[in-house]
């Protein structure tokens, strides 16, 4: 019997949007579903279909059959967690289904043993870092023995060592429990290898395949690097099994080798320079930073979670005072700040107003708009959003709108926080396109991201945070020193699971 | 922090506590606070505490200083300047309301941190379930209200939006646009967490109570040890600072010697 099966589902929003057509599929019990797509095109809409407390409103037709009880989880974070205590939260839903009390104590514990929680049940869950609440609320869900969980793009937030932990718990969870998954995302490298079934949306159609059915010849955007590279190279695709992928391995580094990536020219003068910092909280977080950034240049910051990326950024900004070193700004250099949420940014209802209200803030006439849109053409586009409201927007635009604010304020240097987080594959590419050319207009950046696909693509430096003190690495150089060989980084760069690398590692040396 | 084994209590017995010692500290004399203010001193200092008050030093300095200038009822004149009469009785309200403020201060922060917010909600919790929740997604969404509000300020920090020549209107103005801004892209986001309370089950009818806290002798033991300590303490005599003096101290009577949390 199928756990869940969808037939001919059709839906149509109340303002006449039809998302979803004829979307049809069949899942057995403990199997695993990805679903993959651009921002809009219905996964959510799709999700939520199937899970009838939060089904979206609006004309329906199909069927849905769903055997046995289903658990939704968010694509945010803190939307999962409600109570501060952890325990609170891992048996809320539990108790909201009416469970019998000791089925939920014992199964809460059974939970975290297996999860491995007993160190976080003791704080607060606001000391919890994204992929520790991703990782509290799936749990919470299992503690229900939900027969079938979806999950909303649930690693869109997390660096690349919290999505490693999490992705290990789910597939602990559908192998050892035998949960049926659907799972949404758009970052599907990982995932790829590991689920049954794959849905991909091409030109609002929803398309289905088993992964033993896939051939060479498909073609969708999310589709890891390595199968499109397979396709290129005209090369018999086999199965997403990692131990066959890695017979072509070499193939793939060929044909790496024949692409290189585009290196830029930048000039000498530097715009930051920074000797000696040390800051400090309670404990020592920042040593002894001191690097440099050129006119023009795209430099990266990169470390680990909790390294003092986003303090080194309110240093620059001045939120925060260091103890002791030296910032040292270029004449006439003004730094602008993007923060992890770029909606935050938006004061007004609408752009045109919001971009008229920082002008005005800062003395500035009205027309610099059109001025600055004439300059940077890459923005010509931008005017057909002026009359949105930045909520209505997707995040590559919201991205691309306030960093247009900045452009208008003549800002010379640019800081961005984590700005691909909540943006799919092809957004990302834009991202990365707009800031490659904004740099060769002579803007600078400095920007924090986990991505490797995104800095390999983007960054002419990387600037590694490491105890408290900056290395300072060659885009490429970055690379084959994390990987320690080249071919290491440069499948990482092309986003192929790290277990083929690993694995190739091991067979090469 | 130190272990003690009051945390290891039912919750109410904590509670209990805790209303007591408030309802002592707001019926002594200035002598009892002093004793009060010791014990729970000492009790902070164990657990390192004590700069939770530090703040509150300049506030009750104050309070001991304004006092006898603006007070001046009383018999015993200890002496006079201008015609205006410094009475012992209106330093003694000094005392009084320095030691007042930080009591309650102490009391608050050492002994809360002994009833935790948890605790606190699983006794509230039985007689207002809708209450307490609410309460407990108040607490945690200030945590995320405050961060997100940051964010906003510092974006249009950056912005220039603050101009520090601005007249004082202009600032206000400022500061209503910021705030209009981050509380339309919060209550846009409370859509979401609303989602969130329904897919979890929330609106459901049975739902099941979890006994997290059982009530036991250790819990009796405590609740009549307090009370036999409670009653004597309100007897008009020097004697009572003595009861005081050990009810106080019961926190650190409990501390377990040699844990750390």
């Amino acid at each position: 019997m199928n756990a869940v099966s969808v037939k001919d589902f059709c839906f149509t929003y109340p303002d006449g949007n039809e998302i979803l057509k004829n979307v049809s599929f069949e899942l057995k019990k403990g199997e695993m579903l990805l679903i993959s797509g651009e921002n809009g095109c219905g996964k959510t809409t799709l999700l939520r279909s199937l899970k009838k407390e939060i089904a979206p409103k609006g004309k329906k037709s199909g069927e849905i059959t769903i055997n046995g009880e289903s658990a939704y989880m968010f694509q945010e974070s803190d939307k999962n967690i409600i109570f501060r205590s952890p325990y609170e939260d891992l048996i809320f839903y539990a108790c909201n289904l009416g469970i019998p009390a000791d089925i939920i104590e014992a199964k809460a514990k059974e939970v975290i043993g297996l999860f491995s929680l007993s160190h976080l049940m003791r704080r607060s869950t606001d000391t919890f870092s994204g992929g520790e609440k991703q990782i509290l609320a799936l749990a919470s869900l299992l503690v229900t023995e939900p027969d079938l969980i979806i999950l909303d793009e649930p690693l869109s937030q997390l660096d690349e060592e919290s999505k490693k932990l999490f992705l290990e718990k789910l597939l602990f969870a559908k192998e050892s429990l035998g949960t049926t998954i659907i799972i949404a995302e758009h970052n599907t490298d990982k995932l790829l290898e590991s689920c049954d079934s794959f849905m991909y949306f091409e030109n609002g159609k929803a398309i289905t395949v088993r992964s033993t059915e896939i051939k060479a010849g498909f073609n969708a955007p999310n589709l890891p690097e390595y199968i499109k590279l397979e396709n290129k190279l005209s090369l018999p695709f086999r199965s997403f099994k990692t131990s066959e992928a890695t017979e072509n391995i070499n193939s793939i580094k060929n044909s790496l080798i024949l692409k290189p990536r585009e290196t830029r020219k930048i000039g000498e003068e530097k715009i930051l320079e920074i000797s000696s910092l040390k800051f400090s909280y309670d404990e020592e977080l920042l040593r002894d930073i001191s690097f440099s950034v050129k006119k023009g240049e795209i430099a990266f910051l990169t470390g680990k979670n909790g390294a003092g990326k986003s303090t080194l950024f309110k240093l620059m900004c001045s939120f925060l005072k260091a103890q002791s070193g030296e910032i040292k700004l270029a004449e006439n250099t003004k730094v602008g700040y993007l923060a992890q949420n770029p909606i935050y940014s938006f004061l007004k209802d609408s752009l045109e107003e919001d971009y008229k209200f920082i002008l005005k803030k800062n003395g500035i006439s009205e027309e610099k708009i059109a001025e600055t849109a004439e300059k940077y053409p890459v923005y010509t586009s931008l005017k057909k959003l002026f009359k949105a409201n930045p909520l209505d927007l997707s995040g590559g635009e919201r991205a691309k709108a306030a960093m247009f604010k900045m452009l208008l304020l003549d800002k010379s240097l640019i800081l961005l926080d984590e700005p691909e987080k909540h943006l799919d594959k092809k957004s990302t590419q834009a991202l990365s396109k707009l800031i490659r050319s904004l740099a060769d207009k002579g803007v600078s950046f400095l920007i924090i991201s986990h991505t490797p696909d995104f800095i390999y693509k983007t960054a002419d430096s990387v600037k590694l945070l490491k105890y408290g003190e900056i290395e300072e690495y060659e885009t490429e150089n970055y690379f084959n020193k994390i990987g320690e060989t080249s071919l290491y980084s440069s499948l990482k760069a092309c986003n192929i699971p790290l277990k083929t690398a690993e694995q190739t590692e091991v067979e090469h040396g | 922090m130190k272990s003690s084994r009051m945390e290891k209590l039912h919750p109410a017995c904590v509670l209990i506590y805790f209303i007591e010692a408030l309802v002592l500290c707001f019926s002594a004399e200035w002598q009892g606070l002093c004793v009060i203010f010791g014990a729970i001193f000492l009790f902070s200092v164990i657990n390192h505490k004590a700069r939770s008050i530090l703040w509150a030093l300049p506030l009750a300095a104050f309070m001991f200083i304004l006092n006898p200038i603006f007070y001046h009822s009383g018999v015993t004149v200890l002496f006079s300047v201008k015609g205006i009469n410094f009475t012992l009785e209106a330093i003694e309200n000094g005392i009084y309301s320095a030691l007042l403020i930080l009591c309650t201060i102490l009391i608050f922060t050492c002994l809360g941190a002994i009833l935790s917010e948890e605790k606190f909600l699983y006794v509230f919790g039985r007689f207002f379930p809708k209450l307490s929740l609410m309460i407990s997604m108040i607490f945690r969404h200030f945590d995320i209200l405050s961060r997100a509000y940051t964010q906003t300020k510092e974006m249009a920090q950056m912005n220039g939006c603050y101009d520090k020549n601005d007249s004082l209107l202009g600032k206000l103005k400022t500061a209503a646009v910021v705030f209009e801004a981050f509380t339309g892209t919060a209550l846009e986001s409370s859509i979401e967490t609303a989602y969130a309370l329904e897919a979890k089950g929330y609106y459901s009818k049975n739902k099941t109570v979890i006994k997290k806290y059982r009530f036991g002798v250790w819990d009796a033991i405590f609740i009549i040890v307090i009370s036999v300590i409670f009653a004597p303490c309100f007897i008009k005599s020097m004697l009572s600072l003595i009861p005081l003096g050990l009810f106080f101290l019961i926190p650190v009577l409990l501390i377990e010697r040699g844990k750390k949390r």
